[in-house]
């Protein structure tokens, strides 16, 4: 149990590149002044900042503290990757919880270019050819960019070890479009059937264009204090607890440890990762949503199995079984995630975490949500608390 | 597959001291023991094939155009790694033996052959 709470979230997105009005440090301003709106606090308060991606993909902290008149006296800022979502949000609350700083501005702001890394026009490929492999483990001199190459090899290598039909992923992908009908200004809210999916076409197979997420842009804003600091302190969601993000030959982005890719052993199946549930002192089964990293469909099985919803190689029958929808029986994702809504990497999903433990989330609220457990395939994870 | 550059074995490191062996790009310190005492070795050249995927989209790598296949093996000495694939992959099959080559540094002239038996082209780490 941590001191801190997420006071105030502010969300631009997702949009389409071409309905995008403003340059990234436009998109985090107005991510940030409504996320002070959201928790009645006055600019002078916030004297933390946090970025998640800065540099050429987003605002740096001292652009952004000048842009808007912030005086912040504790900075950081990660590297530019999505995957340090959750942990930036746990390196505010490790400062408020230490009394570095009272008020913490956490920031995501991404608009894509012409160069986005491990995007179609991508030419640098700086990153990808460093030692050990790219941030996914590109490697264009053998043809392998772009992140959902390696999601692709993952997903296969699921389907030969657990003997494993990946047209099951229609349910992971039919039931983020039926959460995604709920959330205003989602960009895939159709409803799909089996055959549509299997006629969609495939970008690296075995994953087809509807396995990935839509290329979108925006930005957010999560404010972490002391649930006192805020305006309106009974809406604070309470950080019960978390875990970082883990490295080392175990893990890899798009996988979960024992599954055999990069340089992860494949001989037997490791325990679930119960870490996180051990720190808040609550059960997997005490939670009441789910939110995990969907950038690609299979992720969101990697992730079932990480944590032990399920055992390893059971989460294709989990999904179809319990369901993942808002109204199902293992809510996941509520808000339509990556794959239906628009991504801005695990952002929109510790937004939607707070909305859905404030029940301000309308349709698709789930019912009387009181813990929500935020938790990627590659280990970052974080237990949320309503308040009160 | 372009035969204009020489192609060289695959390279891998084993450790003097507790005989780990890990990648090429790992060329310094042993992942298990921390040792510096790093010998260079030449790969068998056979591995395991884990898995495969296809490419259906082009991703303007110069050289290479979709659709082509890439794959994870397993090295005989321990160490995974990913491959351009060359070869017929319909008949790609969970942990075949497949023999290993070592192809020339990229971008270039990467296109794969698509017939064949399957074969597993892979990069050193040092081009």
């Amino acid at each position: 149990m941590t001191g801190a709470g997420i006071v105030g979230v502010g969300v631009v997105g997702p949009l389409r590149h071409a309905d995008v009005d403003g340059d990234y440090l436009t998109l985090a301003a107005d991510a940030l002044v409504a996320a002070a709106r959201d928790a009645g606090l006055p600019r002078e308060t916030i004297d933390g900042l946090v970025i998640n991606s800065g540099g050429e993909a987003g605002p740096d902290y001292d652009q952004l503290a000048t842009y808007l008149g912030l005086q912040p006296r504790t900075c950081l800022q990660s590297w530019a990757h999505g995957r340090f979502s959750a942990s930036v949000v746990q390196q505010a609350a490790l400062l408020v919880d230490n009394q570095h700083a009272d008020v913490v501005a956490c920031i995501y702001a991404r608009r894509l270019g012409t160069d986005t890394v491990g995007g179609p026009a991508w030419k640098g490929w700086s990153e990808e050819l460093r030692k050990g492999g790219g941030p996914h483990g590109e490697n264009p001199r053998i043809g392998l960019t772009a992140p959902l190459g390696t999601a692709a090899l993952a997903a296969r290598l699921y389907a030969n070890r657990y003997r494993t039909d990946l047209a099951e992923l229609f349910h992971v992908v039919a039931d983020a479009r039926l959460n995604a009908a709920a959330y205003p200004g989602a960009l895939r809210p159709q409803p799909i059937d089996r055959d549509a999916y299997l006629d969609n076409p495939y970008i690296v197979e075995p994953l087809r264009r509807w396995d990935c997420t839509p290329r979108t842009e925006g930005a957010v804003c999560i404010l972490v204090a002391r649930a006192e600091r805020a305006a309106t302190a009974s809406r604070t969601v309470e950080i019960a607890g978390f875990d970082g993000i883990p490295a080392g030959s175990g893990e890899f982005i798009w996988s979960r440890p024992g599954l055999g890719v990069a340089d992860q052993s494949m001989l037997e199946d490791v325990p679930p990762d119960r870490t996180v549930f051990e720190r808040s002192g609550i059960e997997p089964a005490d939670v009441d949503v789910f939110f995990t990293y969907d950038a690609f469909s299979p992720l969101v099985w990697f992730a079932l199995e990480r944590y032990g919803y399920c055992p390893a190689g059971a989460a294709p029958g989990f999904v179809q079984e319990r369901g993942l929808t808002y109204h199902g029986g293992f809510p996941t994702n509520p808000h339509g995630g990556s794959l239906a809504t628009g991504q801005l990497a695990g952002w929109l999903h510790l937004v939607e975490a707070v909305v859905q433990l404030r029940h301000e989330a309308g349709a698709r609220q789930v019912p009387d949500a009181r813990l929500a457990h935020y938790g990627s395939c590659y280990g970052d994870s974080m237990i949320f608390r309503r308040s009160g | 597959m372009s035969t204009e550059t020489p192609s060289r074995p695959l390279t891998l490191h084993r450790c003097r001291d507790c005989g780990n062996v890990q990648h090429g790009w790992q060329d310094r310190y042993c992942v298990r023991c921390w040792s510096r005492e790093l010998a260079e070795v030449a790969a068998r050249g056979t591995a395991s094939l884990l898995s495969w995927a296809t490419y259906h989209s082009d991703y303007r790598i110069p050289g290479i155009s979709a659709p082509y296949s890439i794959g994870l093996i397993r090295l005989d000495e321990g160490p995974q790694l990913p491959c351009l694939l060359a070869g017929d992959t319909s008949v790609a099959s969970f942990q075949q033996r497949i023999t290993v080559e070592a192809g020339p540094a990229g971008p270039g002239n990467l296109q794969p052959e698509v017939t064949g038996p399957l074969r597993a082209i892979v990069v050193r780490p040092d081009g």
